[in-house]
């Protein structure tokens, strides 16, 4: 063993010696680089057999010079046999992987805010291994959906343990996503040349609340059947509405089509939007990197950075176990309920409401009560996600790296606005 | 001899950017030592926290692995006692010159009306479980996916089936038609 590693280590010497005799200066004919027949083993051969680019071809049979690039510029580069292994096939990717090398997030005291986008990522990608989970046993028709879900929770082997944690795990992601949001807002990283980050990342959290949306539907209980209604009947007040509520729901009436189109959506059609959505965010991620609040490089409050790879993601990765923790605990001590089977001949029951994530929108629409109020309650929303949206256009100051305190004083009367909502509906229904 | 596991090992330099990658042939150059080139480069906790992540992180998803392949296992279905004797039609629903296939207990039975005569054998061909079907111009029963054809009582006439198909009693009681365990 000892033996076997003292000539590898000199086979290293040789190769690397070779290039060092070439800038040397010493011009060597080619006669003296043939493979000599035996090396000696222990003795630092100055012939190094070289590629047959260099010497002349076999007698009798032609061989034209193969002029090759190295098969391998990186066969130093790395020790373990398997990624030798696969440094030799795909070596043409390391300029990607050194690319990726060289991210690096920039240490301040706002730092920790980074880890919620990561965390997102993290519980989203939960929600892809228990939905595929659930979907070994669930089945989208009105007769069967109650059953079976009733059955993965009390027949499946840890079906309870998967439907709860996609369950919990759907609203932390929600959350992360808020939190990640206005964390990004508040840091202004939406200015320029990340405008586009800004972009695509509301579009990612406009499809995790349709993500859901559609996916409260599927038990097909009673306050999903109901929650339903009354979320596909918003957008009746507004002109041309009708056909919209009617495309949402397969029909005029919260029906078992409805139920299939929301599957559909939600295995499907939000999961495909999501992909390629996400990876522009992530790669734009990696392309432009992390930002630094305003300010703060000249300040010196830059602590310095570090490189995204190892060392950040393994901070994530510490951040996404704690996550985890959380998830596990949420979903084996506060179970979601299970309700009964919808009836749609059935009274809606007392105090219902929508999940915690549209409560502001539910009481802005409760608010609006007067005649009209429900159209001037929907505009609000469109108009604001759009100004929100452009957010980045047309905040100037903070793309030229200026302070711009009316967009914070924008982004807290909106967080206000949303958590007055929502607290006001948690005063008046409770959890 | 060589010490190749550690990191200040020649080779494992070469993974470093910069100037350090320069000097992995083993030769310290210029009377510079290692250690000053090296500085900045905070090898223990960077290789602590990685490992310490990864660790951690995968007796995590082994544990998080147990519950998922324990889920992924169909649950056993419930056992249905199997009964010696079954009604499973009408006398009449296989006229002569004709076959129907019945569920019996967890096998498919079919029933063949060869020109008045009852007879059952199991539906399930031998060779790959294909349903096989009365053929009343041959007067076989006829698999139709690689032309196996067997007797009515099941015995094989010709085809790439390797057994022939098990066979039940069918009887007519009344109108019902009856069949049971061989």
């Amino acid at each position: 063993m000892g033996e076997s590693r003292n000539m590898a280590e000199e086979n290293n010497n040789k190769q690397a010696a070779a290039p060092k005799q070439a800038a040397a200066g010493k011009p060597k004919p080619p006669a003296k680089v043939k493979p000599v027949p035996a090396v000696k083993p222990g003795v630092p051969a100055k012939a190094k057999p070289v590629p047959a680019a260099a010497g002349p071809a076999k007698k009798g049979v032609y061989k034209p010079a193969e002029v090759r690039a190295e098969a391998n510029p990186f066969k130093d580069s790395k020790t373990s046999g398997f990624s030798s292994w696969l440094q030799e096939r795909f070596h043409v990717l390391n300029p990607v992987i050194d690319y990726l090398r060289k991210k690096e997030v920039p240490r301040h005291r706002l730092s920790f805010w980074y880890y919620f986008g990561g965390l997102t990522l993290f519980f989203f990608i939960v929600q892809i291994i228990t939905g595929l989970l659930l979907l070994l046993y669930y089945k989208p028709t009105e007769a069967e959906a109650f059953a079976r879900f009733v059955y993965i929770q009390t027949e499946v082997p840890f079906g309870w343990l998967i439907r709860q944690v996609h369950a919990w795990s759907a609203n932390l992601m929600v959350l992360m996503a808020f939190i990640h949001m206005f964390s990004t807002f508040f840091m202004k990283a939406y200015r320029k040349p990340r405008e586009l980050m800004w972009v695509s990342g509301f579009i990612l959290l406009v499809l995790t609340l349709g993500f859901g949306f559609t996916g409260y539907l599927l038990p097909w209980n009673e306050l999903a059947f109901f929650a339903t209604q009354i979320g596909t009947e918003v957008p009746k007040v507004a002109p041309g509405g009708e056909f919209i509520v009617k495309l949402l729901r397969g029909g005029d009436e919260v029906t078992g089509e409805t139920l299939t189109r929301m599957f559909a959506m939600h295995v499907v059609l939000l999961p495909g939007l999501v992909m390629l959505v996400l990876s522009a965010h992530l790669m734009l991620m990696q392309v432009l990197g992390a930002s630094s609040p305003i300010g703060y490089k000249e300040a010196g409050l830059i602590k310095g950075y570090e490189k995204f790879f190892p060392n950040f993601l393994a901070k994530d990765g510490i951040g996404w176990m704690i996550g985890f923790a959380l998830l596990i605990y949420l979903a084996v001590m506060f179970p979601w309920e299970i309700g009964v089977k919808a009836d749609p001949l059935a009274a809606a029951p007392d105090g219902i409401k929508p999940e915690w994530y549209f409560w502001a929108q539910f009481q802005l629409l409760k608010d609006l009560k007067f005649e009209g109020g429900e159209l001037l309650a929907i505009i609000i929303f469109t108009v604001g996600a759009i100004v929100w949206i452009l957010v980045p256009f047309m905040d100037k100051q903070a793309s030229r790296e200026e302070r711009s305190p009316l967009f914070t004083i924008f982004g807290l009367v909106v967080l206000a606005l949303m958590l007055i909502g929502t607290f006001r509906v948690y005063l008046e229904y409770g959890w | 001899m060589a010490n190749n596991s550690s990191f200040k090992s020649p080779k494992r330099l070469d993974s470093l950017p910069g100037d350090v990658a320069g000097y992995s042939s083993g030769a310290v150059p210029g009377g510079k030592t290692r250690d000053v080139s090296l500085e900045g480069v905070d090898f223990d906790r960077r290789d602590f926290l990685g490992k310490a992540v990864g660790g951690i992180g995968a007796f995590v998803a082994v544990g998080a692995l147990y519950p998922v392949v324990k889920y992924i296992i169909p649950p056993a279905e419930k056992e249905v006692k199997e009964q010696d004797e079954i009604v499973v039609g009408k006398a009449s629903e296989v006229p002569p010159d004709s076959g129907k296939i019945y569920q019996f207990n967890k096998d498919k039975v079919i029933v063949v009306n060869n020109g008045g005569k009852l007879s059952a054998v199991s539906a399930v061909c031998t060779h790959l479980g294909c349903l096989v079907q009365w053929k009343a111009d041959e007067n076989v029963i006829y698999c139709a996916c690689h032309s196996a054809r067997y007797e009515d009582n099941g015995q094989i006439i010709s085809g790439p089936q390797p057994l022939p198909l098990a066979q039940y009693n069918v009887r007519v009681d009344g109108d019902d038609l009856v069949i049971s365990k061989a």
